[in-house]
């Protein structure tokens, strides 16, 4: 790969070429894919399910091919494919020609699979460097990491990604942390949107529904405002002393170029600082923390 | 196990990039100076709007689009020679955006102005039959 770009999501990690993009994705850590595109093509699609056992890879394989043959009756199946852990197999429709390989990964208890169509013709090479680099990760130091959508960040381990919303120039990852709320949103094209006052940003996002005071914290690399309050509206939380609490972080950084907001919301008893999360967000600040 | 990779899907994208986003030639374009521009479109009016309704109810004979700092870039960009791709390429460049990111904002973009009558994309495909 002459430009590669590294992706980590619920566990797995994989160098990708620089080009090639998530077009789908999911945040179960049960079940679910990723898939990558180029400008035009679909280009790796992989799939997990948890399992808690190692399942039989020849009736894996055998109903994949079954499906194959199905959908594209004279396609040419290759029965040889073996790399690493990875187990599989080469099927050539209308001159093109799709790998499917699959392994189960132990460290996570689930069985995760690639679809690979290739371009032209096979690329054998690149098929191995991408299978080779496939990897299944654990937590670091007690916390998880995640490098995708052009963020990247560290957690707690007991955090859980709920959601994450990727739209134009705007990602959103949601965490379920136990006690509250986290979320972290890089926005980009600050040139066309933004004011320069990372304080009015701070204020749109928190008009009508909370009180509390702005400050700007120039400890961090980036000058960040920090926003710091409470629920405006009456509510019968109040009366149970559940109201909630908010903090935000938001900084622009000029490496990236895009503006991060880190926003918390607890309860009032199990505070919950937007610091928890380490966005990295450029390599500078990478390196400071 | 994982779904099935859609050849529709690829040859769209492919058709995608390729047009090319030409203006509405009746539209006309007024810069305001302050970052901001007004696009004029003619409204084909209905029969039934026309005399002696209209000289009870004086409608507006052209819509007025307003484009901001980055709507200006776009529509600029949009000179009936660019493809989708082109335009897609030169926006990233200038606003420090992947390929994918800036095809999404440029693609929603476009489909506003194609949907308020300003632009049409010309597909490829449908060129060469014409």
């Amino acid at each position: 790969m002459d430009s590669a770009r590294y992706v980590r999501w619920l566990g797995m990690s994989m160098w990708i070429p620089d080009e090639w993009e998530i077009v789908r994705h999911s945040v179960r850590e049960e079940r679910g894919q990723l898939s990558f595109v180029d400008r035009r093509k679909q280009r790796l699609q992989v799939a997990w399910s948890a399992c808690s056992r190692r399942p039989d890879t020849k009736w894996v394989f055998d109903d994949f091919r079954a499906r194959d043959k199905h959908r594209t009756p004279d396609c040419e199946i290759d029965e040889n494919f073996q790399f690493e852990k990875w187990t599989g197999y080469h099927r050539t429709a209308e001159g093109q020609t799709l790998t499917r390989a699959g392994m189960y990964d132990h460290k996570f208890k689930r069985w995760i699979d690639v679809a690979i169509p290739w371009n032209d013709s096979l690329d054998e090479d690149f098929e191995k460097e991408l299978l080779h680099n496939f990897r299944t990760v654990g937590p670091d130091k007690g916390r998880n990491r995640i490098d995708a959508f052009d963020i990247h960040l560290d957690t707690p381990e007991s955090w859980v990604l709920s959601k994450a919303e990727v739209g134009p120039a705007e990602t959103v990852f949601t965490f379920d942390s136990g006690r509250g709320e986290v979320k972290v949103r890089r926005r980009a094209m600050p040139e066309a949107w933004f004011d320069g006052h990372l304080e009015h940003l701070l204020q749109r996002s928190t008009a009508g529904k909370w009180r509390g005071s702005y400050s700007f914290r120039s400890s961090r690399l980036h000058e960040t405002c920090a926003f710091e309050g409470r629920e405006k509206q009456f509510s019968p939380r109040w009366f149970v002393q559940r109201r909630t609490l908010r903090e935000d972080r938001a900084w622009l950084c000029p490496e990236s170029n895009a503006i991060f907001q880190v926003t918390s919301q607890f309860p009032r008893k199990e505070p919950l600082s937007p610091e928890e999360v380490n966005v990295h967000c450029c390599k500078a600040q990478e390196a400071q923390a | 196990m994982n779904p099935v990779i859609n050849p529709d899907t690829e040859l769209h994208m492919e058709a995608l990039l390729s047009a090319v986003p030409v203006r509405n030639k009746a539209a006309r374009y007024e810069d305001k100076g302050d970052g901001k521009a007004l696009v004029h479109v003619p409204i084909r009016q209905k029969w039934y709007m026309g005399p002696p309704i209209s000289w009870v109810m004086p409608l507006s004979k052209e819509r007025v689009i307003a484009l901001d700092k980055v709507g200006k870039e776009v529509w600029g960009l949009c000179d009936g020679n660019r493809t989708m791709e082109q335009i897609i390429e030169a926006f990233a460049e200038e606003h420090h955006l992947r390929f994918h990111q800036a095809r999404l904002s440029i693609m929603e973009f476009l489909r506003q102005l194609t949907r308020r009558g300003l632009i049409v994309v010309v597909g490829h495909q449908e060129e060469e039959q014409t």
